[in-house]
């Protein structure tokens, strides 16, 4: 059988048949990659700790007709600090399970492998929890190619100025003077709100700890950004509702 | 492929491909097995399955899988009550009993609290756990161990507990990182499960907020 190497991060496994489980990796050149992780559900399976969802891993694989499998592989990491928190676990559950969601099989997406990586490493080191998440929530729906449009009002063209209705369908933002006419699904956006979001479409990760936000802002925004990305995904993120369980 | 059995045949199959790990060859297999069997057997066999859905409920308790109401164990006046070990499901209370090293009582959650696939803390029997300690019987309790698996499930299931419980008075505890990574508890070797039980530390309370 064919065999191939790929460099990974590990987005969910489900338990299989009786012994194995189904993995679902997003692979830095093949894009989504499912593949059975044979006897993993087994205490002896040396697979078993390499595939735990959110691991970062160099694996081998082999090529099925249908379905490939995991072989063996390293670990590059396993961001243990991530995990033995509940707000960081959170957000890269969430992180993890809208990658899923995004991503397509057979289709090498570097960037969005990037900012996966990236996000991770930033929760490992555990600073500035909230403002990592909502970076990365932002930033997927720009590798994703559905980022609203926030420079102008799509009614009127002008610079936004004031608070703004963002329109889910749209995909854009309607500026006060546009804003009483028919109101589709929608959120209003503060002027802080418009600011920080396009601060975040545009900053290098590397200067995301300097800069100085509020975690009410950050909150009120992760919510705006996280209604929108599930109106176009037509389905809700089960992980979502974890991020706030434990505040 | 039934098509080609008797329609009794056929119908037996397919119930037992419903069974978790079984597929249509042992379905095939298990129902020719079954047919050659002396009529006693199978009347036994039949019997022993609406036995168990008739009796067979979760003590009040702990939520363990029994057959009386409290389970043996929760009834076992030799038992120490001031321990309780809360694991997954009931097969891993079987792993810890084959253990013969523990001896206080249990609490069993029926799953494990799962972000990704959205099973929250309301879909396990954590309610009951905060009632047991909350009443008269929490006087007695004096150490819950966290024995989930050591996966991203059991973790986060121990994390949350974890936070609910330190502010019950109660000492918290989590069995030690020895079990491989990755695997289930029922699976564990007892040695293994000996040695994870005895290795257990204090839950750090303070430690979610960074
Ligand atoms: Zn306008
Ligand atoms: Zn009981």
């Amino acid at each position: 059988m064919p065999e191939y190497r790929v460099e990974a991060i590990v987005l969910s496994s489900s338990s299989f048949g009786e012994s194995d489980r189904l993995v679902t990796l997003l692979s830095r050149r093949r894009g989504k990659v499912r593949a059975v992780a044979r006897g993993s559900q087994k205490a002896t399976s040396k697979l078993a700790g390499l595939i735990q969802p959110l691991n970062h891993a160099r694996l081998l694989l082999w090529e099925g007709r249908s379905l490939d499998g995991i072989k063996g592989g390293d670990l590059l990491r396993d961001y243990h600090n991530l995990r033995s928190h509940w707000s960081t676990l959170s957000y890269g559950s969430c992180m993890a399970e809208l990658v899923e969601c995004v991503s397509a099989e057979g289709e090498g997406d570097e960037p969005l492998y990037l900012l996966l990586l990236t996000c991770l490493e930033t929760l490992d080191s555990g600073i500035d929890v909230d403002l990592v998440g909502l970076f990365f929530f932002v930033r997927v729906l720009k590798v994703a190619g559905f980022f609203p449009r926030i420079d102008e009002c799509f009614a009127c063209g002008r610079n936004p100025d004031g608070q703004v209705r963002l329109d889910y369908s749209r995909g854009g933002v309607r500026c006060s003077d546009c804003m009483g006419r028919m109101s589709a699904d929608g959120e209003d956006l503060s002027s802080a709100n418009l600011r920080l979001l396009s601060i975040l479409r545009d900053i290098h990760p590397r200067r995301l700890a300097r800069l100085q936000t509020q975690i009410g802002l950050l909150k009120s925004l992760r919510d705006i950004v996280l209604d929108y990305t599930e109106y176009h995904l037509d389905r809700k993120l089960n992980s979502r509702r974890f991020l706030d369980i434990l505040d | 492929m039934p098509a080609f059995f008797a329609p009794s045949v056929a119908r037996l199959i397919e119930e037992l491909c419903k069974l978790p790990g079984i597929g249509p060859k042992t379905g095939q297999r298990l129902a020719m097995h079954l047919v050659d069997r002396p009529r006693e057997e199978i009347r036994d066999l039949a019997d022993a399955l609406m036995d168990v859905k008739e009796k067979v409920g979760h003590c009040s308790t702990c939520r363990n899988l029994t057959d009386s109401d409290p389970c043996d164990i929760c009834a076992d006046g030799s038992r120490d009550r001031t321990v309780v070990c809360v694991v997954e499901d009931p097969s891993d209370v079987v792993a810890m009993e084959r253990t013969r090293q523990f001896d206080g009582l249990y609490h069993v959650l029926h799953g494990l609290i799962s972000p990704m696939d959205g099973v929250g803390p309301e879909q396990l029997q954590i309610q009951p756990l905060l009632n047991r300690l909350r009443s008269d019987e929490s006087d007695r309790i004096e150490e819950v161990i966290l024995a989930t698996d050591p996966t991203v499930e059991g973790e986060a299931t121990a994390m949350y507990l974890g936070r609910l419980l330190g502010p019950l008075g109660v000492e918290v505890t989590r069995i030690a990182r020895g079990l491989p990574e990755g695997g289930n508890l029922d699976y564990a070797d007892e040695a293994t499960l000996v040695r994870a039980l005895e290795g257990r530390r204090r839950v750090n309370l303070n430690s979610e907020r960074q």
